[in-house]
């Protein structure tokens, strides 16, 4: 009896552990009462920052969570740190900005764009105004402070540069300064730099210094496609369904976000506190940063969210294109995927409307 | 002989009064300093001779101070801060005591390790940071590895050299006496090693707590103390980002007082435990 026991929890055992391991990797039939588990690789060091505050919302209303998707939002640190930590499949999916984006499909890495989250020039070159340069030929010799080398804005600030016929190797120095605090403020206000290219979101602080910056960044780059949901053809195979489900969640935080701005402001203001404080002028750097991603980076289409600009992102390939030898040809069309689009949209808009009339705020 | 005892019972008051005379004096320069160092820093950022966004006033730094303590989410941050330094410590403390054991009481595999030891000791370890992010992610793990890998150094060389402290004579005896490498490892070498090692044990808290505060300020996405400066000083703002930095002053003196105690009562037998007693 005993024996037949132990035989039986064997098979038992043997049984749970053949099915979890099924379970894994691969999605199941894909029922919509099936539950999926999507690993998002935030490009900052906060989760949630600057124009994610979709994502955020959409975590927070349990949007994700009613559709039977659990999403674990891991912050990578920076735009690059997020694009390897898709490309190495430890996480299913990230949000890089354009620029790191863009640099991994043009060393034919396998990188897809499912569902462009916002659109407009993350990046921007900048020049204090007494510096007395008013566009970018002015900077022909000029010192030039980026946040770090190889940060996301210099592939932008080099293409810029080679448009107007100077030579971003020998022509300007590129000197890494940081972005946009304390060593930063040094640098410019000592002299050392002419000029500085960065994040939008990193001259704030700069401003309310005291230091008055004359924005170079050409207009064109504002049509350009800024984040978007980023994974790889691997993943979209095996879990197409809770992609899909991502995707409509991301969708839906948005469209809750456009439609109560204070709403969104009241959760950012509790996930990061600390973006919200206000300085001796009484001035909030997340306050600002939140303003500013409605104005520099807002949703392209809200008629449909998501939506990409095949032309736009190939005009920013070719541009990214232009500032290495090593980069290969690539036809936006092959790395923007547009099946989950339709399927993100087809939600009730007035319910998720009525979600933000009905919030009620959690701080002052 | 009557005449001695009172000149005896002067010297002894002259004795006992002369240290309170200077505690009191060195309290005075104390305060005194502080002071000063507080109505500099009050005044020079007012003068305009630097810049006041990056060198807020005390005053500014105080208001700062009572900003960011009424706001309370910083206790999470404390908390992360501590917790990590809670694991990364006692890990560091057993990894080194484990080595400097080994390496102690093995000629031969001292002989083999030591080239390594030093390449180790000479490595500024803050530059494994990102490999230790690549490899653990950004999550407490490649924060409490900094962390643990900065603080072993000192409980492995401390261990190491203080076994080898006991003179060639006692070990003589102890073999004389037929004692086992055991009960010379246990009656002779470990208690005459103790002191040395908690001297090691003690420096290792303070790194461990450097360690956790720098995998915060390059990897950030955990949280901590030195997230939160990091975050205010993109910011510029500075006094929040001093109140930070007050924290982890004061955190490290709390810290360092621990230790001491916890040295004071384990070594309470050393010349040093003694004479901070007296």
């Amino acid at each position: 009896m005993k024996k037949q026991q132990q035989i039986a929890a064997i098979v038992a055992v043997g049984t749970l552990a053949l099915a979890g391991c099924s379970a894994g990797g691969q999605e199941g039939s894909g029922g919509e009462d099936e539950r999926y588990t999507v690993t998002m690789a935030m490009a900052a060091e906060d989760t949630y920052t600057a124009e994610w505050w979709g994502w955020l919302a959409a975590d927070n209303l349990g949007y994700y969570d009613e559709m039977n998707l659990d999403v674990e939002f891991v912050g990578a640190g920076g735009s690059g740190a997020a694009m390897e930590q898709v490309v190495a499949g430890n996480a299913d999916a990230g949000n890089p900005s354009a620029p790191a984006f863009g640099e991994a499909a043009l060393v034919g890495l396998d990188v897809v764009n499912m569902f462009t989250y916002s659109s407009g020039a993350i990046f921007g070159i900048f020049v204090p105004e007494s510096e007395g340069i008013t566009d970018i030929a002015g900077l022909d010799g000029a010192n030039i402070g980026i946040s770090e080398a190889g940060g996301g804005e210099v592939a932008f600030l080099e293409a810029a540069l080679r448009a107007e016929g100077i030579d971003p190797i020998t022509d300007v120095q590129l000197i890494p300064i940081g972005d946009g605090g304390p060593e930063t403020l040094a640098a410019l206000d000592s002299g050392s730099v002419d000029a500085y290219s960065t994040a939008y979101n990193d001259v704030f602080a700069l401003q309310t210094a005291g230091i008055d910056l004359l924005d170079l960044t050409p207009s064109i780059y504002n049509t350009f496609p800024a984040r978007g949901i980023i994974t790889t053809s691997q993943v979209i195979e095996e879990k197409p369904e809770a992609m899909q489900r991502f995707a409509r969640g991301t969708a839906m935080g948005i469209h809750f976000c456009l439609a109560n701005n204070d709403a969104c402001i009241d959760m950012m203001k509790s996930a990061i506190p600390a973006a919200f404080e206000e300085n001796a002028d009484g001035v909030s750097q997340g306050q600002l940063r939140f303003d500013l991603s409605l104005e520099q980076v807002p949703p392209a289409d809200t008629s449909r969210y998501g939506a990409h600009d095949v032309e736009g992102t190939q005009e920013f390939l070719d541009l990214i294109r232009s500032t290495s030898d090593d980069y290969m040809e690539v036809d936006a069309e092959t790395v923007l995927n547009d099946d989950f689009i339709d399927f993100a949209n087809d939600f009730d808009r007035e319910a998720v409307e009525e979600d933000a009339a009905d919030y009620e705020m959690q701080n002052d | 002989m009557t005449t001695l005892a009172p000149a005896s019972t002067t010297t002894a008051k002259v004795k006992q009064q002369r240290p309170d005379r200077d505690t009191k004096g060195a309290g005075w320069i104390a305060l005194i300093t502080i002071a000063v160092f507080l109505l500099l820093w009050q005044f020079i950022p007012q003068t305009g001779l630097i810049n006041r966004v990056l060198f807020p006033t005390f005053t500014d730094t105080l208001a700062g101070f009572v900003q960011l303590v009424s706001g309370g989410y910083w206790w999470e941050d404390l908390g992360k801060t501590m917790m990590a330094v809670a694991i990364a410590w006692p890990i560091g403390v057993a990894f080194g005591f484990s080595m400097g054991v080994i390496l102690g009481t093995s000629p031969f595999i001292r002989q083999a390790i030591t080239p390594y030891a030093i390449a180790v000791q000479a490595l500024p370890k803050v530059v494994l940071a990102p490999l230790l992010i690549g490899w653990l992610g950004f999550g407490s793990e490649s924060k409490i590895a900094l962390a643990v890998i900065i603080c072993f150094f000192p409980v492995w060389i401390d261990t190491m050299v203080g076994l080898a402290l006991p003179a060639a004579n006692e070990f003589k005896l102890m073999q004389s006496l037929k004692a086992t490498r055991r009960q010379i490892f246990l009656k002779l070498q470990l208690p005459s090693a103790i002191p040395m090692i908690m001297v090691g044990v003690k420096h290792s808290l303070l790194l461990a707590f450097t360690g956790v505060l720098v995998a915060e300020i390059l990897s950030a996405s955990d949280g901590g103390l030195g997230k939160l400066a990091k975050e205010f000083a993109s910011q510029l703002n500075m006094p929040l980002t001093y109140s930070v930095v007050g924290i982890v002053v004061i955190l490290a003196v709390a810290l360092v007082s621990i230790a001491d105690v916890i040295e004071r009562r384990v070594v309470f037998w050393s010349e040093e435990s003694r004479a901070r007693k007296r």
